[in-house]
């Protein structure tokens, strides 16, 4: 966390007046995500450590963290690694994006792409032959999700979990860490505010593929049209970058 | 086969039946904790609310005490069985230094990505054949983040299924307890749930999670091992 960052965190939350409410504790964090103060994707401290900062006792604290939830503001994730993440509705601007697509060179997107063509074709193959009966089921529900996602986060995130739970499939911890790694890194710079319908489509026709491939058992069929699929968004990110120029 | 070979094969499917049994006996009290509240809620309000399910955090604590492999254990509610949240887990984890903490997760529908529990087998069968389940094995992405069996009872008042008692096993942890009892088999063999998947195994050329085909499954010695989950134990020819 930058110093930036934690200096508005520590002023967002800081202890409410006595007796803090949940209202009062929606209220504060609601505010912080419209200012731009806590940010897409962002973790709030744990509930113990959340319930210490903001002075209110843990009921107040469930209650209004289950109304930020409502609100679509905040979601929380299971597990270990899990918590409430700030879910902000906005997005990243075109220009958000420029700069962090500028962040790569050509040849470093080539890199990134390779990687990812080696850990998702792995990840398809091992699916073939070991998806659940649920997994399988779920992949095909959320091969088409991104034809109802709206804008260009929530199309990052949708087409990032399919990819994610082909790894999931495969019932490998390790892909599954590697794939979501990479995902968050350029999963969410595949969706631009500029992208069209007919790209959304295409995406959802391959993603239908590689799962029909992976409940046929076909794992050289599944291997390859994951590897095709990331090559073809991977080359879409280097045509980007090119036109963006020398930044 | 010989009959001393037969003999020793069916002592290891009887030892891996203890091993998975175990844990489910260790939900019992988490099971009535739940029939009870939603029997009293029911005498003066129609349904409980999910802050009256919080008194099992401690039974839930018990659970996993009781067997280091387990990492998650509590409630998962029937859809529209509270009063106040339409789906409801009270559900509590073992945490990277030992201790024990509530657990939540977005199962609200109008996200994009919510956990959708009542999709998920470890729910699914128990909500819809009232039959005990274990789910997996599987890497539970949304949740233990790592590879799991989830155990599920169901939990059934006045014969309406108010939702599941439940508990996360650690894949590694069964791996391990059940190692030498796998090796007492001279063949390859693996323990494989209802869909033919590997759970355990004794052999490299078989990986967790994957599917025996039906080929090699007919020529196979199979024993079972929780009869109504079908799960086997499965002796490969050498």
């Amino acid at each position: 966390m930058s110093n930036e960052s934690a200096l508005a965190r520590s002023t967002v939350l800081a202890p409410l007046g006595r007796g803090g409410r949940a209202e009062e504790v929606v209220q504060r964090i609601s505010e912080s995500i419209s200012l731009g103060l806590l940010v897409d994707g962002e973790q709030l401290p744990s509930e113990t450590d959340l319930s210490a900062m903001l002075g209110v006792s843990t009921v107040p604290l469930r209650e209004a963290l289950a109304s930020l939830r409502q609100q679509g503001l905040i979601e929380t994730r299971r597990g270990r690694n899990g918590g409430s993440f700030v879910r902000s509705a906005a997005g990243p601007t075109k220009a958000a994006l420029e700069r962090r697509l500028a962040a790569f060179t050509v040849s470093q997107l080539r890199d990134a792409g390779d990687e990812l063509t080696a850990i998702s074709g792995a990840a398809a193959r091992l699916a073939s032959s070991r998806a659940s009966n649920d997994s399988i089921r779920r992949l095909s529900v959320l091969a088409q999700r991104l034809l109802t996602a709206n804008g260009a986060a929530q199309r990052a995130r949708t087409d990032s979990r399919f990819h994610i739970e082909v790894a999931v499939a495969a019932t490998s911890e390790r892909l599954t860490r590697h794939e979501a790694a990479l995902q968050a890194e350029l999963g969410s710079l595949l969706w631009w505010p500029d992208s069209t319908d007919l790209q959304v489509e295409q995406a959802v026709a391959e993603h239908v593929a590689i799962a029909q491939a992976i409940h046929r058992e076909d794992a050289a069929l599944a291997r390859d049209l994951a590897q095709q699929h990331v090559n073809g968004n991977t080359q879409r990110l280097i045509e980007r970058r090119i036109r963006l120029g020398e930044r | 086969m010989t009959t001393e070979v037969r003999h020793v094969h069916e002592r290891a499917a009887g030892e891996l039946a203890a091993l998975v049994e175990r844990t489910f006996t260790l939900l019992d009290p988490l099971a009535d904790a739940c029939t009870e509240i939603v029997s009293q809620a029911s005498a003066d309000a129609p349904a409980p609310s999910a802050r009256q399910l919080s008194g099992v955090d401690v039974l839930a604590d018990r659970v996993m005490e009781q067997q280091s492999g387990l990492i998650g254990a509590g409630l998962v509610v029937a859809p529209g069985m509270l009063a106040d949240e339409q789906r409801y887990l009270q559900w509590r984890q073992r945490r990277k230094d030992g201790s024990f903490a509530p657990l939540f997760l977005d199962v609200d529908t109008a996200g994009d990505d919510p956990y959708d529990y009542p999709e998920m087998e470890w729910f699914r069968v128990p909500a819809q054949q009232g039959r005990r389940m274990i789910g997996g094995p599987y890497f539970d992405y949304m949740g233990a983040e790592t590879c799991t069996l989830t155990y599920a009872v169901p939990v059934v008042v006045g014969g309406a299924f108010v939702g599941i008692a439940g508990a996360d096993l650690l894949l590694s942890w069964l791996e391990r307890a059940s190692l030498s009892v796998m090796r007492t088999i001279d063949a390859p063999a693996a323990l494989v749930n209802h869909e033919r998947r590997v759970v355990t195994d004794n052999t490299p050329v078989l990986a967790t999670g994957e599917r025996i085909d039906v080929a090699p499954m007919e020529h196979a010695h199979r024993y079972p091992v929780i009869e109504d989950l079908g799960w086997q134990l499965v002796v490969l020819q050498a």
